[in-house]
């Protein structure tokens, strides 16, 4: 059996993944005390309720990030001789689809808590021998909620875009997002202070529906990672033009008189295989050429994984061909 | 003379807003705009020591305490007896402005009325007579508790034997601390549950709901209420 030689990241790219792995071992720190601030105070407000659901579904990319860590630095072995690189991929499908069904069942429970014109009430506490309205203390953790994530998110979305982690730059983007959500829910209880019995279980639909967007985008990148989708350049819908610079660098050999190159995203590095149509009188040599070839392909990006290189009679498209 | 500078008109949305924080959180139905100075319709179920039915009228500890919350906010109470079920009926019809009869709080009850805060809470015990030696253990002892008291479920759990009798003078008895106290009885050292009395109110009349909380929270004797209330 071959199994695949492991993949290393380069030094410079190596130095701002750790810087990553910390920075998401913060976050994590900062947005389970989000969770438990949001939980003390949750009370019957439905737009809490909406609004804590998503901070608590939002630690799995985190966590599946981390989790993911230990398992990428295992090499590749007998059991699994392609290598742990996608282990990423399985934790974001499973917290895409959790974000989803809440989101749908927030939706579903906001929306008939509107339509049977159910009253929200939120009680009081003792706070240093005061009786406080609780609402206030709701408000203070969603701003705690919207402010912390506005921050880290920054930071994230440039670590993430340094090593093309996307599990990553996934949360940075939640996290940007979701201060619109905090603050709906800051306006629902204000407006069931200011007597509006509606205000709440609004508040909580709209959340709802960021919940479901959020889970529905998500299920997206998983899918199309697992369904072996051409790479995309991160952050972005547009396809990544690196197959057809591979192509066009091989095509520019000497020996090569076609070229064709297909790639996938294997998590944040990429493998895929290239057919070559040798030129006349080059066929004799092709195992020392295919060789060199495979080395320049493998150095041309640093997420480059392992390409597979395939000697192949001429039956590929003329444009591809010198 | 230097002109006057005008009142920076941004600035009057914030002062709106500061205005109105000042009677924040209001009442959906207006419950206690329609209370000051009015009508404070009350619902009873009987209870005693907290509600009493009496010839004279309604008396008990909580009836005390809603007197008291009415001459605040200046305000006549009118009683109306009923079951539990009537009166969380009639609370969520927005009919009455509170019930009370030393309802304890209970999580079935949560989203079908809005409940104070937890105002009193109490230990179940196990009192003895004085002078009577206290067990070691419970198990298989009788203990005489009344049939409707949740207090039966834990002796039971405990190994004693629950005796639900009217009146059983020699045996020891379980109920809340207070009431232990209030007979002269030596309370036991198991803990067999935990009151938490509450007061039921209107869904979604938040500054009601925080009046009623601040009322409350006033009264911290309310052991020695029951006590005096307890002793004939």
């Amino acid at each position: 059996m071959r199994i695949r030689p492991p993949y290393r990241l380069p030094p410079d790219r190596e130095q701002a993944f750790r810087r990553m792995v910390r920075l998401e071992w913060w976050t994590l720190g900062l947005r389970l005390s989000i969770v438990l601030g949001l939980g003390l105070v949750l009370g019957n407000s439905q737009a809490m309720k909406a609004a804590w659901v998503e901070d608590a579904i939002g630690l799995t990319p985190s966590i599946a990030f981390l989790v993911s860590c230990r398992w990428r630095k295992r090499d590749p072995d007998r059991d699994f001789p392609y290598g742990y690189q996608r282990a990423a991929v399985i934790a974001f499908l499973c917290a895409a689809v959790a974000l989803s069904l809440f989101g749908v069942f927030l939706l579903v429970d906001s929306s008939l808590k509107l339509l049977q014109g159910e009253y929200t009430t939120i009680g009081s506490v003792m706070l240093f021998g005061e009786i406080v309205w609780l609402g206030w203390l709701m408000i203070a953790a969603l701003l705690y909620s919207v402010v912390v994530p506005l921050v880290i998110g920054h930071l994230q979305e440039r670590a993430a875009r340094a090593v093309h982690e996307k599990t990553v730059l996934v949360d940075a983007r939640m996290s940007k997002a979701d201060w619109t959500t905090g603050l709906a829910a800051v306006v629902g209880i204000l407006g069931v202070g200011a007597g509006f019995w509606w205000a709440d279980a609004a508040a909580g639909a709209l959340i709802a529906f960021s919940v479901c967007k959020d889970g529905f985008v998500n299920l997206r990148e998983a899918a199309g990672d697992l369904l072996d989708r051409r790479p995309h350049r991160i952050g972005t819908r547009e396809p990544d033009s690196l197959t057809e610079d591979i192509e066009r660098e091989l095509c520019a050999l000497d020996w090569v008189f076609a070229a064709e190159v297909r790639l996938r995203e294997e998590g944040s590095v990429l493998s895929g295989e290239a057919f070559i149509v040798p030129a006349r009188g080059h066929e004799r040599d092709i195992v020392e050429r295919l060789a060199e070839a495979e080395q320049l392909v493998r150095e041309f990006d640093w997420r480059i994984y392992e390409v597979v290189l395939m000697p192949v009679q001429s039956e590929l498209r003329p444009e591809r061909s010198r | 003379m230097p002109p006057c500078p005008a009142f920076p008109s941004r600035l009057l949305p914030l002062l709106v807003v500061l205005l109105a924080a000042c009677r924040f959180p209001q009442d959906t139905e207006g419950t206690l705009e329609q209370v000051s100075g009015g009508r404070l319709e009350v619902g009873l179920t009987e209870n005693p020591p907290w509600v009493m039915r009496t010839p004279t009228g309604p008396a008990g500890v909580e009836v005390e305490l809603v007197r008291e919350l009415a001459a605040g906010l200046d305000a006549e109470v009118r009683w109306h007896w009923g079951t539990e079920g009537n009166l969380v009926e009639a609370l969520r019809a927005h009919r009455i402005h509170l019930a009370v009869g030393g309802i304890e709080d209970a999580p079935w009850r949560r989203g079908v009325v809005a409940t104070s805060r937890v105002f009193f809470r109490d230990l179940d015990v196990v009192g003895f007579a004085p002078g009577t030696v206290v067990p070691e253990s419970l198990a298989g002892r009788p203990v005489a508790v009344t049939i409707l008291d949740r207090a039966g479920r834990e002796l039971e759990a405990m190994g004693a034997r629950p005796v639900y009798a009217q009146a059983a003078p020699d045996l020891p008895v379980a109920g809340p601390m207070w009431q232990v106290r209030a007979r002269g009885l030596v309370p036991g050292p198991w803990t067999l549950g935990e009151r938490r009395h509450v007061w039921l109110l209107p869904p979604g009349e938040n500054g009601w709901i925080l009046h009623v909380d601040r009322h409350l929270a006033r009264h911290s004797d309310l052991a020695e209420r029951l006590r005096r209330a307890e002793r004939p």
